[in-house]
């Protein structure tokens, strides 16, 4: 997971709304097997912070 | 990928000329001032543009440095996407690794790096594909990586867009930028070609 800087959410802004949060994006890299289950290859998504959640393992 | 992937881009291409129509029989817009606007925001977007990064950054290792860093300061020192609002990140094919880009949402790419994107690229095929089986979709583009070359499928699902740095051909060491710019591809720049 990289930072790939800040950008207002665009499921706000794409709907006309001059209210949207401007959040940090992350590109996030998935191995094909979690997202499909096969493939060997990879698959980045750059994700705005609200689709992201905590991983209940690091919470410590 | 054949005409029956663009079956649902028929539908938006006749909501759009509606749109258009209603504003030129309302005294909106006219066709003219239509076409300029367009003209206007594709006006040097070229494919010739990325393969200029391209060479520059083969030749020069220091620009490279800069490319890999940080895309969009680094094509601006060569004129390009100024003002552009968005990111441009640059993602390098070595000996190892491919990259190939989509944007699974829509037809999101560096336009004026790469020219209006190709109608494949906006396909429902190649959009669904290529992120599930990118080995299989790029051989049918005529690419056949080895087994163990790792390929790395970046989707342009927020404001970053993606441009592919390729491999440098072999056996180019005495050519010089212009000649190396002349042998980039678009097709190499999204990432569905060597070269």
């Amino acid at each position: 997971m990289e930072p790939e800087g800040h950008a207002e959410l665009a499921d706000i802004s794409a709907q006309g709304r001059g209210d949207a949060p401007v959040e940090q994006i992350y590109a996030v890299r998935f191995a094909a097997r979690d997202l499909w289950g096969e493939g060997d290859h990879h698959v980045v998504l750059d994700l705005w912070e609200s689709y992201l959640e905590a991983d209940a393992d690091d919470e410590r | 990928m054949t005409s029956a992937d663009h079956h649902p881009d028929t539908l938006i291409a006749r909501r759009v000329r509606r749109l258009e129509t209603l504003l030129e029989e309302k005294g909106v817009l006219s066709g003219a001032q239509l076409d300029e606007i367009i003209d206007a925001s594709l006006s040097g977007a070229s494919p010739a543009n990325g393969a200029r990064v391209v060479a520059r950054a083969w030749t020069d290792p220091a620009y490279k440095s800069r490319l890999l860093a940080d895309g969009t300061a680094a094509v601006r020192e060569l004129g390009f996407m100024e003002g552009g609002f968005q990111r441009l990140r640059v993602v390098e094919n070595t000996d190892e690794t491919h990259n190939v880009i989509v944007c699974t949402l829509c037809s999101c790419y560096p336009l004026r790096l790469l020219g209006p994107s190709p109608s494949w690229y906006k396909s429902e095929a190649y959009r669904s594909r290529v992120v599930r089986e990118p080995r299989a979709v790029l051989a049918e583009f005529g690419l056949n990586l080895p087994d163990d070359t790792e390929i790395t499928v970046w989707d342009s699902s927020a404001e970053t867009r993606y441009m592919v740095l390729p491999r440098r051909p072999a056996d180019t060491d005495s050519m010089s930028e212009a000649e190396l710019t002349g042998l980039v591809t678009r097709n190499a720049l999204i990432g569905t070609a060597e070269l």
